[in-house]
């Protein structure tokens, strides 16, 4: 299967150690993951919730690019613009209709969409990965955090068991870590009011981070620029705010997959994240 | 179907049997009235036994009766009745023929336990070694393999559970060892049982143990959870542990047959010793030629001691020479055709492969190169081969491995390299012995082929190697191809070439001759030999009987079994220990160093058991009854029917299914059935209420409603009708279980559908007494707290803020939905189903399903509760018997007794049977000793201890022991009367004698199960038990059973809806109806009711409905009547009738009740002051054909407020009138429908729309409709304010007051009980419920029965109902007097109370006390008992002043010889 890569403005913008882990995990595995030609705005957001033919038009624009080949995404919210605007436009033919005279071309919703989490657990295969491991997490307990928009709605994302996904989980066992079982794997972060309302992001992450820590984790792992966000960047605002002390470092998955197949540090930015996770990786002996 | 009997009338030759699909409460009710009736019934059901859901339950609402308690008499009932043929495991397959003559084909799956002779002891599951999770406690408990669902399942039978395929490690065994079965036994702890079991198929087990290529491990399903079970190492457990433990093991048994002919095995390897293990056993002489000095063949000579000691090898080779078989050791046989010649009969060649193949390259030949079996040979021969210290090994494969471990053992030896074409990952060695050898320091060589043998000075100087690029060609064929360019050199003095061995064996074929092992494989695995061995015997067997050998069975079944629990929890694979790498080259002791017995168990008890039952026969063993049959098959047979009647009942919704709740995840989120098998004393947790993840205390407990249910987004949009009411039971139970305990209950509900009779106080009871919370909320999450596992739930109050409650145990109240069996059943049948797969009905004849002549009762024709399932169960039956009433009493069964013998002037001779019931009395109670006790006292003839008294050899043996010692009374002490009281009298009456001659005593239930712990208190106990039977005995005297003629007609009160139907049912059988109508025209209410809410049309099937009655020429119609007076009893009222002024005396045998009842009139909310304040029927009334009422017809958007519950649901008229809400959404369609514009709005507190009347719910909404619920005791309030009409409400959901200004205000009253009720009560001796309803006997079994015999009820008079429950009822009523109608003779029993009349002062305390109303003053002025309607129970006997009655078969007498035989003789003995 073929694959071409979706960033989207997180990757390009924030969340540009999601980006480079991506490609150091990718480049590990011998996955091409080329960038999708001509690629815009997924329409997150700002588009979905304003204009609906806008919403699905944008990704339609990128989409029809992929040339047969498989669209592989990282960003949830891309992810989750992606695949809902494959539905309208597949499932409905005067949305297709209104979309191609907006985007001047037809479009058939039908280029598949994957989330990287499903290519490699499902596509890839984790045997794979499991011999591509040199340095097992060991002794790491992993919150596996996979934000409201990868599985939702689960009709239209498919993407693993709605309520109680498990693809990272795996995946992270596979890297040798520890996944805990905890019950705010699919919580929202409260991503869509970072900017209206903070006060909401800061209580919703606070129980995240909480429920996280609770369960007994070292650190969590995400799978969504906006989760990874909050969890990481504010904290230090939520543990003022609530009196708490959480010290949990959130990483990207593909950062942690990274360390595990022995990418070296930088490749990986560790360094960019604002909890610093260098003392925990030292305690459990992984290095960096 | 009233429409199907008019236009099919039962053809001549109909059948009158009928097969009821479904043996939950709903078909054995079914059954139970059609054998009453004259029917033969064929009793199907899927499941092992009968009892279906409600054998589940724990309590009843809202009657709180232990439904175990009121169910299991049913089905003892269905179990006793000749007519009624239970069929279980069976399926139905299809069905031809049509009404009337039906054919159905039945599938009857295996038991795999003969239901004739199973007695039911449960010695075989105190056997079974494999433990399943219980599907009946809903896998919170475990159960055996083989099991019986409850403890009071009918049949009375064990059975075993078997999954479709076999397990995969029994399938994959080449030489058919039954791997689960060892390893299931070794989990339970049963060393020496598994070691047996291995035994059957493998002669070798310590051997096998420890060098099998376990195929068995390599086929585990556990490896999808976590790593595979560690089979082999068991085997090698199981082995190990009788080898130190010889003594739990008995020595060999010589063969049970001494044969003549002789066999000689050439080969004492694997193969040879297989087969002469095996001819051994069967009794030949067996000879063993060996040409090496030892038996044993490659396992000696080709293994290394490290691997195989061979102390452990010789143990059990001596084993099999124990069995009888002699050896020859170094005796070579060149030709085995000349011991054909030499006295042998036949010969088994297994002479193994022995010669290793060559490299052919230069310096092959020269010394310091070995061939590497010789070098083995001569190592495992505890020689010590002379060897340089630089070694290389040729080869990749397990025998290099062997060879390159022996020699790194060697003294002297420096470095072992080993050089292979493989690359490391296509070495055909067995990874894990790769990874030893490495461990030990042996340096692979991977990708290289030798070219040369460099020799210096004629010896070993190195080896020569070029680059191997590909061992296999496209085709996976061995073809290396090599690089010459790129070439290697290897040092060695020694070079040990391990790449194969062949066989010199010619492949000699003579008749006679039989070759095996790896002479003919190749080289293979020890399993394949000991394969090869049996294989061999069994030939060789037929061979010299003479036999053909059946097609052989070599290859495993194809179909293996999958993994019966994937989501078993991962629990990590046990290794065996191992030396350390450091201290094991030194030497050649054994590396692996065995498991002890905990770790052994720990490791079995991983496996999943995948076939279910292990097969590893304990049970057989364990049964004394041999009643195990394990080879039983399914069978198909066809039955012939007039009808069938569908009760499949329904299946929960599968909770996990709404992921947010977390069930299945979370340990402490059960569904509302588990936590019912919680709450029971049969279940998992001896009914205390514990937190599954640690069993810890309960102090707060939630329950989610409409989990699968009113749930349109997961399809399942009905509302499942029952839930409120068993959250709301299940509450209750729990708060009692509490013992006082604090304990906090919340139900998270939308609504409260407490709809059925007396339901709405049993809540209200809950929530004022017992402080259950009714929350009104679903909740959105509930998440599970880390460390407490706490379930949290997360919701939003009636003031809309979120809140987080945590709770110790949520419960989730899943819904009702068919299963897919029963899906596809209907399917089979032709049957039409809903859009959710129920059976599809119409409201106007609910029990008749698409397809004539089928009919459908219970929840899968909507979902509901048990008093509802059992009424239409009987109405299915009415069904059935009206379509067969020609057939009737066509092929019941009729037993006929020899005449009774007349021992009046006999002095009793008692016989005495004591019961060992397998182990269950025995293993406590010394029986023999309890025997010899009745022997020795007076007037016992004859007694004994018997294995199972009741099975069928026993009955003819009791009846022959009658006969001889001419015994004419019989005690039997063995379990509960109950039970089995019926079966003994049977033999009694069968030999000639009176059943009442006949004294039980439980010396089981009561005696050895709750003695189980001191034997000698136990055995005197029943000693004295045994005595006072024997006591009562002697006092016995035979009693006669009356009859009483049946005046077969029926008296019908009420001519509505209820009584028509009652009466076209009854009629229709052919029985005589005396239909009572108190107004002058017939049709009660129903005159008021124009559609159903499905739209069908009332008034037209109201009036087919009164032509069809009268114009029956059975039915006899009395209008402007009543009765005035009702005389006499069951099969013989004599009633006096007032028709219009008149009296008419009339007589019948039965009465039904259909007096139905009134809309409650009301002035509240302005009614009657104000015009436009009306009342659902007029505005249904004046919706009707087409017409709207004026406020509507005037403006194109009016506004109608209709107001639920107006004086219901108070404190005075406390119970809820079921069918308002329904009409409602009805008129409130209906006005939608014509005024798309008008506002509707509906102002309740809750909006009982149950079952599938929820989607009309739904529409409503979906139409526009508004529903607004206010708080209890906030109703709202009407004002007029200058000619309009005002409406205030709270509105709980927004937390306001609502404003409403309505053109129309519809009022939502009530059902009134009729106004006759009372008076009627009075004249039938029945009473009425505190509401004005007439009470029936049971609220929940007997629902259209009254107390007194022979008295039914049905539609309003029962309680308010719709119309499609008052036809269910009707002909429920009719299908319950037919049991009377049908039959010319009632059975008076002979325990009913006499009055001897010269002492009776006529002070009628009889009279008062009788629950029944037998006891009359005679004529004479003196008490009589009418035998007709005494029940036995005593209560007169016991209140007599004057103590002039007595119970028969329960004297005085009798019970002091009782007491006499304990106090004084007892002592005395």
């Amino acid at each position: 299967m073929s694959y071409v890569f979706f960033p989207g403005c997180s990757l390009d913008g924030t969340a540009r150690d999601f980006h480079r882990s991506t490609l150091a995990v990718a480049a590990k595995l011998g996955l091409e993951l080329p960038e999708l030609k001509d690629w815009i705005c997924c329409g997150s957001t700002a588009a979905h919730s304003t204009d609906p033919l806008l919403a699905d038009a944008l990704p339609a624009k990128s989409l029809a690019n992929a040339g047969g080949a498989t669209v592989a995404v990282a960003c949830a919210a891309c992810y989750s613009r992606l695949k809902m605007a494959n539905h309208h436009i597949a499932g409905d033919t005067a949305v297709r209709a209104r979309v191609a005279r907006v985007v001047g071309g037809d479009y058939d919703g039908l280029t598949p969409v994957r989330h990287l989490l499903e290519i490699l657990c499902r596509e890839i295969g984790l045997a794979r990965i499991a011999a591509s491991i040199r340095r097992p997490l060991a002794g790491l307990k992993v919150a596996c955090y996979y934000g409201c928009l990868l599985t939702r709605p689960p009709e239209i994302t498919n993407f693993d068991d709605a309520e109680n996904p498990t693809l990272m989980d795996r995946l992270m066992e596979t890297a040798g870590a520890t996944p805990l079982e905890w019950p705010h794997k699919t919580e929202c972060c409260g991503a869509s009011y970072s900017l209206t309302d903070a006060s909401i992001v800061l209580e919703l992450s606070n129980e995240i981070l909480a429920m996280a820590k609770a369960a007994g984790a070292d650190c969590i792992a995400t799978a969504c620029p906006l989760c990874q966000l909050n969890l990481d960047m504010r904290q230090k605002d939520i543990e003022a705010r609530f009196g708490r002390q959480y010290q949990l470092p959130v990483f990207y998955f593909t950062q942690l997959l990274g360390l595990a197949m022995g990418c070296p540090a930088e490749e990986l930015s560790l360094r960019s994240l604002v909890v610093e996770p260098q003392e925990l990786l030292a305690a459990k002996g992984i290095g960096c | 179907m009233m429409e199907h009997k008019d236009h099919t009338p039962a053809a001549p030759e109909a059948i009158g049997a009928v097969l009821v699909c479904g043996a939950g409460i709903t078909g054995i009710q079914a059954s139970l009235d059609l054998a009453e009736s004259g029917f033969k019934v064929y009793l199907l059901d899927s499941s092992p036994a009968i009892g279906g859901r409600m054998a589940q339950l724990d309590k009843t609402f809202p009657t709180g009766d232990c439904a175990m308690c009121i169910l299991s008499p049913k089905l003892v009932e269905c179990a006793r009745n000749k007519n009624i043929e239970i069929v279980t495991l069976a399926d139905v397959q299809g069905i031809s023929g049509e009404p009337g003559n039906f054919k159905v084909r039945i599938r009857q799956n295996p038991r795999y336990v003969d239901l004739d002779k199973c007695n039911a002891c449960g010695d075989c599951t105190e056997a079974c070694p494999v433990s399943l999770p219980s599907e009946f406690d809903r896998r919170l408990g475990t159960r055996k393999a083989i099991f019986r669902p409850y403890p009071q399942a009918i049949p009375n039978v064990f059975g075993i559970s078997k999954a479709a395929g076999r397990a995969p490690c029994k399938a994959s065994c080449p030489a058919g060892v039954n791997a689960q079965g060892y390893v299931a036994l070794i989990g339970a702890g049963k060393f020496k049982e598994a070691y047996e079991l291995i035994r059957e198929r493998c002669p070798l087990p310590a051997a096998c143990g420890r060098v099998c290529q376990h195929p068995c491990q390599d086929q585990c399903n556990r490896a999808e959870i976590d790593e595979a079970v560690n089979v082999r190492d068991l085997k090698r457990f199981a082995a190990d542990y009788i080898h130190a433990n010889p003594e739990e093991y008995p020595p060999a048994k010589p063969a049970a047959a001494k044969l003549e002919a002789k066999v000689a095995i050439v080969g004492g390897g694997p193969a040879g010793l297989t087969a002469a293990s095996d001819l051994a056993l069967l009794g030949y002489p067996v000879t063993l030629f060996e040409a090496q000095a030892q038996l044993g063949g490659m396992l000696r000579y080709g293994i290394p001691s490290y691997r195989l000691p061979k102390d452990v090898l010789d143990k059990e080779i001596q084993y099999i020479l124990d069995l009888g078989a002699e050896a020859r050791t170094s005796t070579p046989v060149a030709d085995p055709k000349s011991l054909l010649g030499a006295g042998f009969n036949a010969v088994f060649a297994a002479p193994g492969a022995w010669i290793s193949r060559t490299l052919g390259i230069p310096g092959e030949s020269v010394a310091g190169v070995w061939a590497g079996i010789d070098f083995l040979r001569q190592v495992n021969s505890g020689e010590t081969p002379r060897i340089g210290p630089k070694v290389v090994i040729i080869g990749g494969g397990d025998v290099a491995m062997d060879a390159a471990r022996c020699a790194r053992r060697m003294p002297g030896v420096k470095s072992v390299r080993l050089a292979c074409l493989e690359s490391r990952a296509e070495m055909p060695a067995h990874a894990w012995e790769a990874a030893e050898a490495l461990e030990e320091g042996i340096v692979f060589h991977n990708s290289v082929g030798p070219v040369k043998i460099q020799t210096a000075g004629g010896k070993v100087s190195s080896v020569a190697f070029r680059a191997c690029t590909s061992v296999f060609d496209e085709n996976q064929r061995f073809n290396p191809r090599f690089d010459d360019s790129k070439t290697s050199a290897l040092g060695a003095d020694t070079v040990i070439v391990t790449i194969g061995q062949g066989s010199d064996w010619g492949g000699c074929i003579a008749a006679g001759i039989f070759a095996g092992g790896d002479a003919v494989l190749g080289p293979a695995s020890m399993v394949d030999a000991m394969a090869q061995g049996h294989q061999g015997a069994e030939a060789i067997d037929a061979y010299l009987r003479g036999a053909k050998l059946a097609p052989t069975n070599g290859a495993p079944a194809s179909e293996t079994a999958s993994n019966p629990r994937p989501d078993a929890p991962r629990r990590e694979r046990i290794k065996m220990p191992q030396a350390a790498p450091a201290a094991r080259i030194g030497d050649f002791t054994e590396i692996d160093l065995g498991y002890s017995p905990e770790q052994a168990m720990a490791e079995a008890q991983r496996c999943l058991a995948c076939g279910l039952c292990s097969e590893c026969m304990q049970c057989v063993k364990a049964c004394s009854a041999g009643a195990v049959c394990h080879d039983q098959q399914a069978e198909e047979h066809e039955i012939a029917v007039g009808s069938v009647i569908l009760t499949p009942g329904f299946e929960e919704f599968q909770a996990s299914l709404r992921g947010e709740f977390g069930h299945g995840r979370y340990a402490n989120v059960l569904s509302s059935v588990q936590f019912e098998r919680m709450l029971s004393a049969a279940g998992p947790t001896g009914g205390h209420v514990e937190r599954p993840s640690d069993g810890g205390e309960v102090k707060k407990i939630a329950f989610i409603q409409c989990v699968g249910s009113r749930d349109a987004a997961r399809g399942n949009g009905y509302c499942s009708s029952i839930c409120c009411m068993s959250a709301t039971k299940e509450a209750l139970v729990a708060l009692e279980h509490a013992h006082g305990q604090q304990l906090d209950v919340s139900i998270f509900c939308m609504d409260v559908r407490a709809f059925g009779k007396e339901f709405d106080s049993y809540v209200n009871r809950a929530r004022d007494e017992h402080g259950v919370k009714f929350i009104r909320a679903i909740p959105s999450r509930v998440v599970e707290t880390p460390g407490t596992k706490m379930p949290r739930v997360r919701y939003f109050d009636q003031a809309g803020v979120e809140q987080h409650q945590e709770f110790d145990l949520v419960v989730l109240s899943v819904g009702l939905r068919v299963p897919p069996s029963v899906r596809e059943m209907a399917g089979r049948l032709g049957v039409d189903l809903n859009q959710f797969g129920f059976a599809q009905t119409e409201r106007l004849a609910p029990q008749a399903t698409s397809k004539p002549g089928i009919y459908v009762a219970g929840a899968f024709q909507e979902p509901k509760d048990i008093p509802e399932s059992v009424a239409q169960a009987s109405a299915a039956a009415a069904c059935a018997m009206d379509q067969l009433a020609s057939a009737r009493g066509n092929l019941i069964q009729r037993h006929e007794y020899p005449w009774e013998r007349d021992t009046a002037d006999e002095s009793p001779r008692v016989g005495v049977f004591i019961c060992h019931c397998g182990h269950n009395i025995a293993s406590v109670i010394d029986v023999e000793r309890v025997a010899g006790r009745a022997a020795k006292m007076p007037n016992v003839f004859h007694a004994e201890a018997s294995l199972y008294t009741c099975s069928d050899t026993n009955q003819q043996h009791i009846k022959d022991m009658i006969r001889k010692h001419r015994l004419n009374r019989l005690v039997v002490a063995s379990c509960s009367p109950r039970t089995h009281e019926i079966l003994f009298q049977e033999t009694l009456r069968e030999s000639g004698l009176n059943q009442y001659l006949f004294a039980m005593t439980n010396i089981r239930d009561q005696c050895s199960w709750v003695h189980k712990d001191d034997p000698v208190a136990a055995t005197d106990k029943a000693v004295d038990l045994m005595s006072m039977a024997v006591a009562r005995a002697r006092h016995l005297k035979p009693l006669e059973t009356g009859q009483l003629p049946v005046t077969a007609s029926a008296l019908i009160i009420g001519g509505g809806l209820a009584g028509m139907t009652a009466a076209l049912a009854i009629a229709d059988q052919g029985l005589e109806v005396h239909l009572v109508e108190k107004e002058a025209a017939l049709g009660g209410n129903l005159r008021h009711v124009h559609t159903t809410l499905e739209r069908a049309d009332v008034q037209s099937y109201l009036s087919g409905l009164v032509a069809k009655v009268e114009s029956h020429p059975k039915i006899h119609v009395y209008l402007d009547s009543t009765p005035a007076s009702i005389g006499g009893h069951v099969g013989n009222f004599k009633s006096v009738l007032n028709v219009a002024g008149r009296e008419k005396p009339i007589s019948h045998g039965v009465v039904i009740v259909a007096t139905g009842g009134q809309e409650r009139p009301t002035a509240a909310y302005l009614h009657g002051q104000n015009r436009h304040v009306t009342t659902q029927s007029k505005l249904e009334a004046a919706l009707a054909g087409g017409n709207l009422p004026p406020e509507l017809a005037e403006k194109p958007n009016p506004t109608v407020v209709m107001i639920q519950c107006v004086e219901s649901r108070n404190d005075e008229h406390p119970y809820c009138s079921r069918v308002c809400c329904s009409e409602a959404v009805k008129n409130a369609l209906e006005i939608k429908r014509r005024l798309p514009r008008a506002r509707v709005v509906v102002l309740g507190r809750d909006i009982r729309t149950y079952g599938f009347r929820e989607l009309y719910f739904q529409k409503a909404r979906e139409a526009g409709v508004l529903f607004v619920r206010h708080p209890e005791k906030s109703d709202p309030v009407v004002v007029e304010e200058s000619g309009k009409l005002k409406v205030t409400v709270h509105d709980g959901g927004s937390n306001r007051d609502l404003v409403l200004r309505p053109d129309l205000l519809v009022l939502s009253t009530g059902i009134a009980p009729a106004a006759g009720n009372p008076a009627l009560s009075g004249l039938l001796r029945s009473a009425l419920t505190a509401d004005g309803f007439f009470l029936e006997a049971h609220p929940k079994l007997r629902p259209v029965d009254l107390a007194n015999e022979g008295e039914f009820l049905c539609g309003l008079a029962h309680s308010p109902r719709f119309i499609d429950e008052t036809i269910a009822q009707a002909q429920a009523a009719a299908g319950r007097a037919a049991t009377i109608l049908s039959k010319a003779f009632l059975e008076i029993p002979g325990q009913v109370a006499r009055v001897n009349p010269e002492d009776c002062v006529a002070c009628a305390t009889c009279v008062k006390v009788c629950p029944y109303g037998a006891p009359m003053i005679n004529s004479l002025n003196k008490a009589e008992i009418q035998g007709a309607k005494c029940m036995g129970c005593g209560s007169c006997a016991a209140s007599c002043p004057a103590r002039t009655i007595t119970l028969q078969h329960q004297e005085d007498g009798a019970l002091v010889a009782m007491l006499d035989e304990l106090l004084v003789a007892g002592v005395n003995a």
